[in-house]
């Protein structure tokens, strides 16, 4: 292969999308030409920006009112009786077969003037008994798009964790919390210290391993601002992270996610998503969500009265 | 006994189950599609509205991401035939083609803004084949289906999209150059 039937290809073999033989061509001319690893280095560069950027614009973000409006409105038009149904006022087939009988009868009946067939009616009424409770319904049909929603927060979180604490790459430089508190949430230092408080950090022992408190700061990752608190515990890094959501008010119930080797345990209260991410088991993230729940929770209506 | 009401509330769970999930990923999508957030929200909800109407015709646990997406790009391409704004001008990829003599390079420091900006610039039909293959991870024959053009439109739509895009990150490359005084 040479330069330029690679140039004819790169783009395909940047979206993954040659035969496994071909694929090994372009290797084996990649391994040999800086000029072409440049331009492949650079597709795949752009590839990389372009997904991370536009995927993540908080511009295209769901918002949670209007997901929560046409959830209702899709369940309402699933769950709501066929044309066929309200014409015939039955539930079954076997219900609308029953009213054909009847409907055909009552036509015999007009035309001649012989009733021969009975209405057997026993089906007709099965839907007032078997229409579901609507409250119910509606509450568990929102929930699929919640949860979808706060998974992707929950991904950024995992993200922040993996950039901030552990690779100290972001792109915009984590600012103190005194200075978020200036710029962007008044309550964001108070919440960071609540934190602290509820770990005890520094001072005691947490569950079961030693706690430490490495750096409070905060800091934006793939457009969302974070107030992320990085703590050492039993041996790992581990971040809590808080953000703000537009997600209607969880009851605080601690729900968890996995991207890669990450956990990441949460809840969202009063406007505020928060999240513990490590690499430890599930059941110690939990264990810390738990810890911090009530002082967030108090931050949160704080801010909110 | 086969109950109409046990039929529908079937349906429904299936239907919350593996639709409603993918709710952000159809908003985003139509997001960059419409590049309006009403818009995007009417298509979403038309879009979710045709699904639920369809379900019968889609096989449980496959690619539901893809199907969706392919009832959006039908109603967006239906939308954009009303506003008038698809217009068939072949010769215009070439020109587009002749207008790029060279690859420039990208930047390392942008802006999320400044991208989305770019992006933007781009004229639709290569901007929405770079989006479906590059940012939602589809594949070529899967783009192909869901924009309703052969394989090999996808592969040039592709690469010019990606290099005007190119050039358009360029751009702000010599700005900020510029700016600089370098």
């Amino acid at each position: 292969m040479n330069c330029k039937e690679l140039n004819e290809i790169s783009d395909s073999y940047v979206s993954d999308e040659l035969l496994v033989e071909t694929n090994h061509e372009v290797l084996r001319h990649l391994e040999n030409c800086a000029d072409c690893r440049r331009v492949v280095s650079g597709q795949r560069l752009l590839r990389r920006l372009i997904r991370a950027k536009l995927k993540s614009a908080p511009e295209t973000r769901l918002d949670p009112a209007f997901a929560t409006r046409l959830t209702a409105q899709i369940r309402e038009t699933a769950l709501a009786p066929s044309a066929l149904e309200s014409l015939f006022g039955v539930s079954s087939l076997r219900g609308v077969r029953v009213a054909a009988l009847a409907f055909a009868a009552i036509v015999l009946f007009a035309l001649g003037g012989v009733f021969l067939l009975n209405r057997p009616d026993a089906n007709v009424s099965l839907s007032a008994n078997t229409t579901p409770n609507n409250k119910t319904a509606q509450e568990s049909s929102g929930v699929g798009v919640i949860r979808a929603v706060w998974n992707e927060i929950a991904s950024h979180a995992a993200g922040d964790h993996e950039n901030c604490a552990v690779k100290f790459g972001l792109k915009e430089k984590p600012i103190s919390l005194d200075e978020a508190a200036r710029k962007y949430e008044p309550n964001t230092k108070d919440l960071g210290e609540a934190i602290k408080a509820a770990l005890n950090i520094g001072h005691t022992k947490s569950g079961s391993g030693d706690t430490e408190f490495l750096k409070a700061h905060s800091c934006l990752y793939e457009g969302r601002r974070f107030t992320h608190l990085v703590l050492r515990h039993k041996g790992r890094l581990v971040s809590l992270l808080v953000t703000g959501t537009d997600l209607p008010d969880g009851d605080g119930e601690i729900q968890t996610a996995r991207f890669d080797e990450l956990g990441v345990s949460g809840f969202h209260v009063s406007r505020h998503a928060v999240f513990v991410v490590s690499d430890l088991p599930s059941a110690d993230n939990i264990d810390l969500a738990r810890q911090i729940a009530p002082a967030v929770r108090l931050q949160a209506k704080k801010k909110e009265a | 006994m086969f109950g109409f009401v046990r039929e529908r509330e079937k349906k429904w769970a299936a239907f919350e189950a593996e639709a409603l999930p993918l709710m952000p990923d159809v908003y985003r999508v139509a997001c960059w599609l419409t590049g309006n957030r009403d818009e995007a929200e009417d298509l979403t909800q038309e879009t979710f509205v045709q699904a639920l109407k369809s379900f019968h015709r889609y096989t449980p646990e496959t690619n539901c991401r893809a199907w969706l997406i392919t009832i959006l790009t039908r109603l967006n391409g239906k939308r954009r035939l009303k506003l008038g704004q698809l217009k068939l001008v072949e010769d215009v990829d070439e020109q587009i083609a002749e207008t790029i003599p060279f690859e420039p390079s990208i930047p390392q420091h942008l802006t999320d803004e400044e991208v989305v900006e770019a992006f933007c610039r781009v004229p639709a039909k290569f901007a929405h084949v770079v989006l479906l293959t590059d940012v939602e991870e589809f594949s070529y024959k899967e783009t192909a289906a869901l924009l309703q053009v052969p394989i090999g439109t996808v592969m040039s739509r592709l690469h010019r999209g990606r290099r005007l895009l190119r050039k358009e990150l360029s751009g702000y490359w010599g700005r900020k150059n510029i700016a600089a005084g370098g």
